[in-house]
């Protein structure tokens, strides 16, 4: 019997030195190890997992004569097959009782601060499992037979009626603790382990000692039967009595004499960082090179020395912290500046801002780029932006939107903002794309299409808004990130521009893979890495990394005209009209109906001072899509840089008829209708009263 | 000349061609879609899983020609020289050449399409093409369906034809309070199942769910549609749930969904109080379970203890002393321990010809071939991952619509035909890659 203890088994014995029949069989055949460490504990793992091999051998025995022959084959398998030692298996527990605790708790400079409780859940379910593997399945086996008598006890109280809601009562108080995986082994068995000796040698097994102490008090009460009532089940339902399973269960009862030291070992410990490291170290050192090569255990090693934290979904290097703290300390005293800089600023801004480039600390440089996000001019990645973000803000009295059908809406609305678009009514579309929007707010595509018909309709901002709510559904979707590109481009913002189009490209599945791409995405990434104030060479750097990785995409693929579009775009951030004019030319010849490409196209031209040319683009543009508003104020002002100011007026007013409300149309008309000597009809642009033109201008 | 070439393509060779997942990416499932043999799908997740985004990639499987000799012969020099040697044997040694072609075929993979997520991705499935599947615009769709770290479970979809027109998010099921471990579609039905321990079974026209299933007291990890290869479109399949309390339930949903379908989204859904069968599994947390293609009722299991246990579920019968006690484990019909650690996946080769054969990917780093008809049942063990082997797939390409439907594809696409490979399976794991291997 002294193979069951835990300490008769060599302790070099590796727990996963263990191997498959067929290694075993190679390792005997070339003389390579089974040293009689090893054959000692790998006869001593054999019956704990043959236990199972009868207990199942026996099962279809008797149950189908035809597969008989079955039986034989499995235990035999399984005895060559070494399971773990007890002893391993000990191990693995304090390890993963330890990384439990660097997950859950107890000792704080363990666990990261800031891990939010389902990435807890999420690492020890998979060690969970790793670790059930692992024990013997003796054990298992006794385990779960006290659980089939804790369920029936459960089923026997719930009959009683007194608490029919015991299960989902302890299911809510284990999603409280987080560990739902563990609550059937966990809080079933725990308050056994007071007065039955045996259930304490078990204790070790069951991972989640200490969680289950966080088990809310009632929820505990309400489930767990008395203590005669267990034992008596208990006894009941023991396994069948098989010679072995006799012969296991002295074993157990000999146990706890080695199991308790540990026990105690583990509560006084609290942590077992030290163990669970050690454990890992093991496995790292073990012979199997897989393991030794494993990234799954450094990355293990890593979260349990707090090398790796967690925070907002993104894994923190330990380094980073530190230069982190050390950031924010300087940055404290800046706050308390705050105020003299901000009077200091009052008096003599130029002075103040020579001397914030003469003084070298960090905070200051920290507090003066908070300043300037204000005035976003200067780069941000994406997400930090949010802050400025536009807020969407539906419509009111939208005839399309009840708040009662929003249940039965299954794309509908969806489909008729979709119809409505076709057919040019943007404003109907626009409706519908909102009520769609507002019965599912998670659809992306639902908002992009919204974000477009506001782009449409020369509304900037609401159409940024819009596009940034799709992107937070789904933070890849391409159109949408090109559109936000194109948008911030408008809005000349052109650092958020190239951040979007940047992800744009390293998110199209076509160009990803590109070597050229990634490389610069690492450069613009190191780059905002190190950036510490902003500088005027700063967009330069990123336009310019952006730009080399738009080419490098062209160069893979010259036949894309979306592409074409945004280099294009890139070369018109840039003011390089020429090269842009160039790309659209070529993104208009691969996709001659798109009628947004010819406006750009239009737009670049009149950027450039080819106001003739501009209007032939715009006018294809118009013919393809006879409502699009923003060629037609396009065209107006191409009309208007050329003098001819009525013709200006009347496609200023065509565009008016469409979205009345855009009130930097009515800004422009108010200008040309000056210029060409009607200011009599300005009070009409005051009261905004579009019918009154009508009289003046054919439109 | 030709011999020697011959020998060097001996058929008994096993190719394993890896693939590099995104970087930092751990390979979480991989699936062949049910009617387009060369779409592969496989999701990925950062960090194990453990924090960080998820990514769904799609591939479309090609062959790369020109491998070793085989470019050689191909060179017309050689050709030439051949002609010298053996003038008449020229058509013979086109022929063979042919076939060593065959031989010597490598998979290659070309991205058809990605997803991202904001939370790591756990399981994904593939939605049958139906009617619905065809756009006016871009041709046939693939639907998908991911399971998120983040609880909620996105209907997708993408164009194959259409690289870039790919990320269109169809619907969002928020249901689950928690990690979604797995996700299973029949027809247009679409069943989840999570970490707080419930399973959603979602009519994909309708944003409420037809039914909601108290799987397990655990963790749910698999629920899958017993479908065999006759099974016809018109009956709704037994739905299995595996779970961390070791056991796998069977649940008949015909009558309530039926009723669903007709009663329509009004009512609030009700729950289906008992499951049909209960299969208790004496090993451990039920970590994969997978249904044989050909004799559904033959059910495989894989447990944390490495063991893969079959069950008849039309005889579960449970033994106590020799006696048929009415709770207990419940008997398997056979019992394969080729792993050391868990049974992650679990998946029958779906074969016309051949009895199936099973496929296990294991916590042990190794992938095993079974053929559960025979005493010794393990074919053979592949050793090509270097970290946990998360999921295996071999291709499911079955019944005459599908076929059509393939057909259709290939026109419209000019997608080059694939062959239909018997003896080929894909497998993902968490180091980074997946791996092509074609057996024997």
């Amino acid at each position: 019997a002294f193979l069951f203890f835990p300490s008769a088994a060599s302790p070099n014995a590796n727990p996963l030195r263990s191997k498959r029949f067929i290694t075993m069989l190679r390792d005997l055949a070339t003389g390579e190890s089974c040293g009689q460490q090893n054959a000692l504990a790998g006869f001593a793992n054999s019956i704990g997992k043959q236990g199972q091999q009868i207990a199942d051998a026996k099962q279809f025995q008797g149950m189908r004569p035809g597969m008989a022959q079955f039986a034989p084959a499995g235990p035999q398998r399984a005895t060559m097959m070494n399971a773990p030692t007890t002893q391993n298996v000990q191990e693995m527990n304090k390890f993963m009782r330890g990384f439990q605790n660097a997950g859950r708790g107890a000792p704080a400079m363990l666990r990261p601060q800031s891990m939010p409780i389902m990435e807890q859940s999420k690492m020890v379910n998979e060690f969970q499992r790793m670790e059930i593997s692992r024990q013997q399945s003796m054990e298992l086996a006794r385990q779960q037979s006290m659980e089939r008598a804790f369920s029936e006890a459960r089923l026997r109280e719930a009959k009683g009626g007194a608490s029919s809601q015991a299960v989902p009562a302890v299911a809510r108080g284990d999603s409280a603790s987080s560990m739902s995986t563990m609550h059937h082994q966990g809080a079933a068995h725990m308050p056994m382990q007071s007065f039955n000796p045996m259930m304490q040698q078990m204790m070790p097994m069951m991972p989640m000692m200490a969680p289950m102490t966080m088990q809310p008090q009632n929820a505990q009460r309400i489930n767990v039967p008395t203590a005669n009532e267990v034992q008596n089940l208990f006894e009941g339902v023991q396994a069948p009595k098989s010679s072995f399973l006799e012969k296991s269960r002295m074993a157990q009862d000999a146990a706890p004499a080695t199991a308790t030291p540990m026990m105690q070992e583990q509560r006084s410990m609290g942590g077992g960082m030290g163990l669970s490291s050690e454990m890992i170290e093991k496995l790292m050192k073990s012979d199997n090179p897989k393991w030794r090569n494993s990234k799954f255990l450094k990355f293990l090693n890593q979260v349990n020395s707090g090398e790796i934290t967690f925070r907002d979904n993104k894994v923190v290097y330990a380094e980073k912290k530190a230069q982190q703290q050390q950031q924010q300390q300087p940055k404290m005293e800046s706050e308390m500046d705050m105020g003299e800089a901000w009077a200091a600023e009052f008096n003599n801004a130029q002075e103040m801002s020579d001397d914030w480039e003469a003084q070298d600390s960090e905070g200051m440089r920290e507090w003066k780029r908070q300043f300037e996000q204000g005035s976003s001019s200067s780069f941000m990645p994406a997400q930090q932006q949010s802050m400025v973000d536009p807020v969407y803000v539906m419509q009111k009295n939208n005839p399309y939107y009840t708040a009662k059908e929003g249940k039965k809406d299954n794309g509908e609305a969806f489909q008729r903002g979709l119809r409505l678009m076709k057919k040019g009514n943007l404003k109907e579309a626009l409706q519908a794309f909102e009520a769609n929007v507002q019965y599912h707010p998670e659809h992306a595509e639902g908002w992009r299409y919204l974000g477009q018909c506001h782009a449409d309709e020369e509304e900037e901002r609401p159409a940024i808004a819009a596009l940034l709510k799709c992107l937070k559904c789904d933070p890849y979707n391409l159109s949408a990130l090109m559109m936000l590109g194109v948008s911030y481009t408008n809005d000349l913002e052109e650092a958020r521009a190239l951040t979007y189009l940047k992800t744009w490209l390293e998110n199209n599945p076509e160009y990803s893979h590109l070597e050229e791409v990634q490389k610069h995405g690492r450069t613009i990434r190191e780059y905002e890495k190190s950036y510490q104030g902003p500088k005027y060479g700063l967009n330069t750097t990123l336009s310019d990394a952006v730009m080399m990785m738009f080419l490098a995409a062209v160069k893979a693929n010259p036949k894309d005209a979306e592409l074409h579009t945004v280099v294009g775009v890139l070369h018109h951030l840039s003011d390089n009209y020429d090269k842009a004019v160039d790309h659209f030319q070529q993104g208009c010849n691969m996709k001659p109906n798109d009628p947004y490409l010819w406006n750009k196209l239009g737009a670049t031209y009149a950027n450039s001072n080819r106001s003739k040319l501009a209007v032939g683009a715009y006018q294809k543009a118009l013919a393809l899509k006879p409502n699009y508003m923003r060629s037609r104020t396009n065209l107006a002002i191409a009309y208007a840089n050329q003098a001819m100011h009525d013709k200006a007026c009347i496609h200023y007013l065509k565009a008016l008829r469409q979205n009345s409300a855009a009130q930097h149309v009515w800004g422009y008309l108010k200008i040309s209708l000056a210029s060409c000597n009607r200011s009599d009809l300005i009070p009409l642009v005051e009261r905004k009263d579009l019918e009154a033109f009508t009289t003046h201008f054919k439109f | 000349m030709a011999e020697q070439r011959g020998k060097g393509n001996g058929l008994d060779d096993t190719s394993i061609v890896p693939f590099a997942l995104p970087k930092d990416y751990m390979g979480f499932k991989i699936k062949y879609h049910p009617d387009f043999d060369n779409i592969l799908g496989c999701v990925a997740s950062q960090h194990f899983g453990l924090v960080g985004d998820g990514k769904a990639l799609f591939y479309e499987t090609t062959v790369r020609e020109g491998f070793g000799e085989y470019t050689e012969s191909l060179h017309p020099e050689i050709n030439q020289e051949k002609t010298q040697d053996s003038g008449n044997s020229r058509s013979e040694d086109l022929l063979s050449h042919g076939i060593r072609r065959c031989k010597k075929e490598q998979p290659g993979l070309k991205t058809v399409s990605h997803f991202c997520t904001k939370d790591c991705i756990f399981d994904f499935d593939w939605l049958r093409i139906s009617q619905s599947s065809v756009s006016e615009s871009y041709g046939l769709h693939a639907s998908f369906a991911i399971g998120c770290g983040d609880g909620s479970v996105q209907l997708g979809r993408f164009y194959p034809k259409k690289p870039g027109k790919t990320m269109d998010v169809l619907k969002v099921y928020s249901r689950h309070k928690k990690e979604i471990s797995t996700v299973a579609c029949w027809d247009n039905l679409l069943a989840s199942g999570s970490w707080d321990g419930q399973c959603f079974v979602h009519n994909i026209q309708r944003q409420d769910p037809i039914v909601q299933l108290h799987a397990s007291t655990g963790v749910v990890n698999r629920v899958l549609w017993n479908t065999n290869r006759q099974t016809s479109n018109n009956a709704i399949p037994q739905l299995l749930t595996a779970s961390g309390d070791g056991s796998v339930l069977l649940w008949d949903l015909r009558l309530r969904a039926s009723s669903r379908f007709d009663a329509g989204a009004g009512e609030k859904s009700s729950l289906a109080t008992t499951p049909q069968q209960t299969i208790k599994v004496l090993g451990g947390e039920v970590l994969s379970v997978a249904s044989n293609p050909v004799q559904n009722f033959e059910i495989a299991t894989g447990c944390v203890d490495g063991a893969i246990r079959v069950f008849d579920i039309r005889k579960l019968q449970t033994y106590k002393n020799g006696e048929e006690v009415k709770s207990g484990w419940s008997v398997p019909v056979d019992l394969v321990h080729v792993h050391d650690l868990g049974v992650r996946d679990l998946e029958f080769q779906n074969s016309f010809t051949k009895t199936p054969l099973l496929l296990s990917a294991s916590y042990d780093m190794t992938v095993a071939l079974l053929d559960l008809q025979k005493e010794d049942p393990l074919l053979d063990h592949f050793e090509h991952h270097s970290e946990f082997v998360y999921g295996v797939a071999t291709s499911k390409k079955n019944m005459a619509i599908g076929f059509l439907l393939f057909i259709v594809w290939l026109y419209s696409n000019q997608v080059s035909w694939c062959h239909s490979h018997d003896s080929r399976f894909a497998s993902c794991a968490w180091d980074e890659t997946l791996a092509i291997v074609d057996f024997k």
